[in-house]
This record gives C-alpha cells, structure tokens and sequence, in this order.
C-alpha cells in the first residue's frame, strides 16, 4: 500500500511540473533545414510545415486546443473522425471538442500550482501566527510597557502606509533624497519616543503579553470560517478571474490548520529536555526556537501539509466546478466536471475528472494518515 | 459577549462591501430602468439623488485617520459619478484645486461642442473629441484614465487653430492643466496623519442600525427586499438540510458503533474503507454521480427511480402545506447525498474516538468485572467518545448550512445556497454580504450553543463546579 501510495505520489507531482509536454498539440522535437527545434520551449516560434517530427507528445492535444471534427462530446468508445489511430481521443471529448485526456493532464499542472503556492504561503503565514505564541505562552514573554508601546506605534505605522502607500508614494518619488530623510526621520521618532517612554519609572515594569491565547483566539476565530462560502464570497470580490487571487484565498483560509499543528507540536517539544538543557546554556531564545525545536516541529508540519493538501484540491476544484474564480481558459478537474452538468449523457466528462479528483484527495489523506502514525510511535 | 463580536462582524462586513467592485448608484438607476437621459444635467441629478438615498454623502465611520492634505469632505465627492475617479487621482496627485481645474476645462469642451451647430458637430474632429473626452471623464481607474488621456493627445493633429467655438483653445487648456497636474509637487509636512472625528453621523452608524432591524437593503437584480428573499430560500435549505442531519445521525451513529466494536472483523473494514471512500469524494461529485445515476435513464432506466431535479413546480401562492408536498419527493435525493457525504466522515470519528477510548484501562477493567462488552461499549465508551464531537456536531449546522451552494446549485433547489450563488454572479452585494453576516452571526451563536452542551454534558465540568 505505502509503495503504491509513493509511487502516485512521484506520478502526480511528474505529470503535473511536465503535463506540457505529454499533452500538446506542438511536437516536442522537430526538425528542419536550420536544424532541431522545441516548438513547446520556446512560446513563440511558429512552425512551418517543412519542420519535420522527430518527437510527439503522447498526447496529441493541448488542454485547450479545439478538435472541430469531434466536436459536441464524443465518447470514448463512439466513432471519431481521425486522421491517424494515435490522435484518439481517449478519454472522449467534450462540447468544444477539447480532449479530456489532455485536460485532465493540465488539469493535475492547475492542482500542483495552486495546492502548492498556497501550501507555501499558509505554512509561512501558519509559522509566523504560531511559533513565538506557542514557544512563549501565557506568560513566558515579558517586556516593558514602553516597548509594548513602541510596537503598537510600528504597527500604527505600518498600517497607515499601507491604506495611503499611494499618495505617501507620490510625495517621496519627488526625490531619493526626501526618502532617505523621511526613513531616517522615522527611525529617529521611534529612537527618540522609545527612550522618552523610557524615563517614566511606571512604563519600565515588565509586563507579561498573553501572546498564546491572543494568537489562538484568532486562529479559533479563523477555523470558525465556513470554507467554501468564505472562498466562494472573497473570490467574488476581486475583480478579475486569475489563479494568483485563489492562491492567496485558499492560503488565507487554510493557515490556521497549519499553524493549530505547530501549536501542538511545540507545547510538546517545550517540555523536552534538550530544550530546558538548551535554556540552561543560556542560549537565546531564537536560536533555541529556530535551531533547535523547529526541526522537530516540521516534522508534524508535514501531515499538516498533506491534509491541507487534499483539501486545497477539493477547494478549488470546487470553485472551478462553479465557474468561479480560475479564468475561462483554464482547463481544470472541476471545470471538466460542471460541463457533465449540462449534459448528463456525457458520463465520461464527470467520470474522470471526478475520479482524479477523488483519488488525489484520497492519496494525500492517506500520506498525511501514514506519516502521523509513523511520528506518533 | 454577543453584541461586541456582531459588531465587529458589522464592521468587517461593511468595509468588505465598500470594496466590493461596481458602482452601487448604477446599479440602482439600472434598476430603476433610469438607464440614459438624453439631458446630461438630468441624469447627474438622479444620480445624486440616488446617492442621497444611499447616504453616500457621509463619512464612511465614525472617525477617520488620513493625512493632513486630504480634505474633510473627500467622501462628500462620492455624491457625484465623477467622484470615484476624482478621489483614485486626489490619492495620487493630492491637489484638489488641480483635479478641480481639469475637470472644469473637460465640461467646458463638451459645452462648447454642444453648442455648435448640428452639421458642425457631425464633422470632424468632432465625434472622436467628444468620444475621448467623454471615455476620459468616465473612466473607472487611474490606469483607464491614463489611456483615455493618451488617446486624448494623439487627437492633437486633427484639432487645428481656427476651429470654431474655442475647441482649440479649450483642448490646449485641457492638456496644459493635466501637465499641470502631473508636475504638482505636494509637501511632505502633508502625510501627517490627522484624525477627524465625524460623530453618529456616518454611513456604517445608519447602517448598522438598519442591519439590527433586519433591513438589509433591497436586491439589485429585482428590487425586492434582501431580508424577505433570503427568508423564502432559508425555507427550503433549512428543510433539506434538517432531514439530512437526522439522516446523517441515523446513519453514521450506529455504523460507527458497529465499526468500532467490531473492528477486526473482515466486514466492518470494508465498512471503514467505504467511510473513507465516501469522505474522499467531492460532494460535487457525489451528487454529479447521483443525479446522473438517479434521476436521468442515461446509464441505466431500472435506476432511474427519483424525480427530475429542481422542486416541481411551485407557485409562490400556493399555501405552505401544498408547497412542501410538491417539493417533498424532490428533496429526498439531495438530503440523501449530503447525509451520505457528511455521515461517512462522522462515521469515521466516532469509529476513531471509540477505539482511542477503549484502548483506555478502564475499559479492560470493566470487561474484568464481568460485564457483558456490549453494555461497557453503549453505557460507557460510547458517552465518552462522542463527548469530543458534540461542539463540532453544534457547529457543522450552520457550516452546513453555508455548505449548501454546491448541492443546491446540482439539485436546483431555490435555496440560500443557491441565492448565494446567483447573487455573486450578479454582482448584487446587499444579497451576498447579508447572508455572510446572517451565517457569521449563526456560527457565532453555534459556537457558544456547542459550548453550553458540552458543558452540560460532560460530568467532569458539570459535577466539578
């Protein structure tokens, strides 16, 4: 079973970083008086008909390349028009007479971009919302009301250009001078304010943040969040269709499942040993965080990874099964799917896709089983 | 602890929906079929008149942090439909004065076209001025307004000195402001932030106050209220989505039990491995599969044993009761999906819970007592493992209902799902951010419900205490 599951593992991940080349309807080699050429390397070089094949993809068509003979969804066991046997459509067609198969291969490219980016982005976003908080606690960080102060005026800062980055941008573009003053400027403020805070005896007790349950109430508050309909209604907003804007929504919705496992691992971990032995050296904080516990940490991260994996799929094969969110001429599982939608005769347009999709989720929840049954013993 | 998280939800909400694309005042005179007025003056008044209606002429909260350049009344700009893109190049050139000045050399242009004869106004360069100014003032975006500007200039050839009506000169003014406007060189003593303070007197205040009151706006698709629109597709999502929780319970609960009790037998594998499968399928697919199978005679007509998709039809006079029995046999499918769906991933827990909790020692030491396992497996490890799922049980309601776009949209079910979704596709956001604030505030009180249950039920708190 384990073999079998890496081996579609390896299988997927292959399909989906080479589906151009198994499914294209350029050669991949071709050959002419100037010598060899790689249609489907170079975006823009335009074959003429003395290029000689040398190597063709295994499949003959592009996701999006439109078969006029076996238009209107050809089964794959009905009649097609071909010229030569190895430009069967084997998987059928569908309404426009695009070839499923070749769907279904860049189908699996959409899936591995978009599970990970958005794999990437949440694990990034998941580490920074959860590893000081869990490392820390309740009480474990204690810091001067000043510096409290002084982090709530950057945040204050930093907000403020981000809502007016326009107009602040188009007063410092006048000059690179007028930057470097107002950069400089800033820090001085901050210099300045930090130590003025600090002349007052009462902002110089130390106070302890409750970083741990801030940081879980938000992730609580995160999870709480219906997923499709939340995916569904932040989609929508942006104004145009592009796979960047699902990258980013799925990663928003999903880094609290990330950031929960590493949240678990490391109140774990910070009961070991080498941990309190690390702490006794008198090494800092950081390095212990980062050098010593994150190695472990990651470790759970990874069936995190896997789980989150299956269900980004499942998101966006879902969005793509209602026609939102992936532009028009992306070809993906679900948008093969919804056309079966409109016609249910087609069984072979909701089949296949239907069945990538099942055996992907399938697949990465069982990695994920597999590898947190591995790590518990 | 209720009106403060309503409140904060309110506020996300209401920013959420000041960016959400498309000009709302447009959508209303659509509506309203008030779509083009021959007189130009006319339609700016029926704009402003809807925007008066719509309260655009006050602050958006109660207090603003801006820098000190902006002007108190920028928001006051939103009155007009020259006022979005007036504001996008206020953030960028941060002169009013300027902006002011174009504009003002732009309406003058276009009068004196008007005011030229009709066999002057047909020729050349005529049409394609006024097009150009017309695409600049309109444009949506600074970058549209860059373009249009440029095709402005490229008209420069055509446009000669002895034009009559001052086109020349008008046109000449127009491009010299907008250079005018380019070089202006704001101070940098101007980002300063500054606060304003605006009172009750604000757009999310009067808002928030009819959102209490359950008044939600109207729909921009058909003009009727978004409260009432939602309350009638609510019906069939909660009747639906009910039967499939009873469903869900019916069927995961006692195969749970079996599997877990029984959990070497070859049988109650297969079951587990059935669960999973299930799980694994996308819903959507799943009820693909299902209405392909069930309700068309394509792959076999001996299964064809469920009516068509849809809710039959139904007229919206007909009384309740003849409603729900017209619907009933349509509605029978869809709950069985998502019972199916939901119940094999409910299945699995209580299965895993079960055998976590009899690997206890207590369970050993009861067996050792000689009680029969099957009363040990329903008294005592069966309470204690569902212990766990009863907040999730609470909560998977209004996430279910929230789930429901994907049936809905299969089955055809008038549904909130399916208002949802229509609604997106339309752009009609009063619909959309009602009912994310309707499912926000569900899942809130869900959350607090579960927590009570749980509470309740679980002795350790209860009899702790």
């Amino acid at each position: 079973m384990n073999r079998i599951a890496y081996i579609s593992l390896i299988l997927f991940v292959l399909t989906g970083l080479f589906a151009d080349f198994i499914a294209n309807d350029q050669p991949i080699i071709c050959k002419d008086n100037t010598g060899y050429h790689y249609p489907i390397l170079s975006n823009n070089f335009n074959r003429g008909k003395d290029c000689k094949v040398v190597l063709n993809p295994i499949i003959r068509y592009s996701a999006n390349s439109i078969d006029k003979l076996n238009a209107g969804a050809i089964s794959p066991f009905g009649y097609q028009k071909l010229k030569t046997n190895q430009q069967r459509h084997f998987l059928g067609t569908d309404h426009l007479g695009r070839d499923v198969l070749a769907g279904l291969v860049h189908g699996t490219k959409i899936a591995l971009k978009i599970g990970t980016f958005s794999m990437f982005l949440a694990f990034i976003f998941g580490l920074l919302m959860s590893l000081y908080p869990s490392y820390y606690g309740d009480t474990g960080y204690r810091t001067k009301i000043s510096s409290l102060a002084l982090i709530l005026l950057s945040v204050f800062i930093f907000i403020y250009f981000i809502f007016y980055r326009e107009s602040i941008f188009s007063v410092l573009k006048q000059n690179d001078f007028s930057v470097l003053l107002v950069v400089l400027g800033l820090i001085i403020f901050l210099e300045i304010f930090w130590v003025l805070l600090l002349k007052i005896p009462l902002l110089r007790k130390p106070v302890s943040l409750p970083l741990d349950s801030f940081f879980t109430t938000i992730i609580k508050l995160f999870q709480s969040l219906p997923g499709t309909f939340v995916v569904l209604v932040m989609i929508s907003l942006f104004k145009k269709p592009s796979m960047y804007n699902i990258i980013i929504v799925i990663a928003f919705l999903k880094w609290p499942i990330i950031a929960r496992y590493i949240r678990a691992e490391m109140l774990k971990i910070k009961q070991e040993r080498f941990i309190e032995a690390s702490k006794a050296l008198g090494l800092s904080d950081n390095i212990i965080i980062w050098r010593h516990a994150l190695p472990h940490v990651l470790t759970a991260v990874i069936v995190a990874l896997s789980f989150g994996f299956a269900g980004t799929i499942l998101l966006e094969s879902t969005l793509s099964f209602l026609g939102i969110g992936l532009p028009v001429d992306h070809v993906s599982w679900g948008s093969i799917l919804s056309e079966a939608r409109a016609d249910f005769s087609a069984w072979w347009l909701a089949i296949f896709p239907g069945f990538a999709i099942f055996l992907t989720i399938l697949l990465f929840n069982y990695i994920g089983n597999n590898i947190s049954k591995k790590t518990v013993k | 602890m209720v009106f403060p998280v309503i409140f904060l939800l309110a506020i996300l909400i209401f920013f959420l929906s000041d960016i959400a694309p498309g000009d709302k005042v447009e959508d209303y005179l659509d509506l309203n079929g008030v779509t083009i007025r021959a007189d130009e003056q006319l339609q700016k008044q029926d704009y402003i008149a809807v925007a008066k209606s719509l309260d655009l002429d006050l602050p958006s909260f109660y207090f603003s942090v801006t820098p000190r350049v902006y002007p108190d009344t920028l928001y006051k700009l939103n009155l007009y439909p020259t006022g979005k893109l007036k504001q996008s190049l206020f953030k960028k050139y941060l002169s009013m004065g300027k902006i002011d000045s174009l504009f003002f050399n732009l309406e003058s242009l276009l009068g004196s076209i008007a005011m030229l004869n009709d066999s002057l106004r047909r020729k050349e360069p005529y049409p394609a001025l006024k097009t150009a100014v017309l695409t600049l003032r309109n444009s949506n975006s600074q970058e549209e307004f860059k373009q249009s500007f440029d095709k402005l200039k490229s008209l420069k050839e055509s446009i000669k000195a002895d034009l009559p009506g001052k086109t020349s000169e008008l046109y000449e003014r127009i491009i010299s402001s907008y250079s005018l406007l380019e070089s202006s060189r704001p101070s940098l003593s101007g980002l300063l932030p500054k606060v304003s303070f605006y009172g009750t007197k604000n757009r999310f205040h009067r808002w928030f106050g009819k959102v209490l009151r359950l008044d939600f706006g109207t729909s921009i698709v058909d003009g009727r209220k978004v409260f009432s629109k939602i309350l009638k597709s609510l019906k069939w999502t909660l009747l639906y989505i009910l039967i499939a929780y009873i469903l869900t319970f019916a069927l995961a609960i006692p195969l749970g039990i079996y599997t877990a009790a029984n959990a070497k037998k070859k049988f109650s594998k297969l079951l587990n491995l059935i669960f999973v499968a299930f799980h694994s399928m996308p819903l959507f697919w799943l009820a693909t599969l299902a209405v392909l199978l069930f309700t068309t005679s394509e792959v076999s007509s001996a299964l064809n044993i469920f009516p068509s998709i849809g809710i039959g039809e139904i007229d919206s006079d007909m009384g309740l009761s003849r409603q729900l029995s017209i619907a009933a046999p349509h509605l029978i499918l869809p709950s069985l999906v998502v019972a199916i769906h939901s119940g094999a991933y409910l299945g699995t827990l209580i299965r895993r819970n079960m055998l976590d909790e009899m690997r206890k020692k207590y369970f050993l030491a009861l067996l050792s007592r000689g009680i029969p396992r099957k009363k040990v497996i329903m008294k005592h490890i069966f309470p204690n493992s569902i212990l766990p799922l009863i907040t999730l049980l609470v909560v998977s309601l209004p996430a279910s209902l929230a789930g429901s776009v994907i049936t809905e949209v299969i089955f055809n079910i008038p549904g909130m799902g399916r208002l949802l979704y229509d609604s997106i596709l339309h752009y009609d956001w009063n619909i959309v951010f009602a009912i994310v604030l309707l499912i926000g505030f569900a899942t809130y009180i869900a959350y607090i419900f579960g927590d009570v249950l749980y509470r309740y039920f679980n002795p350790k708190i209860r009899l702790g205490q």
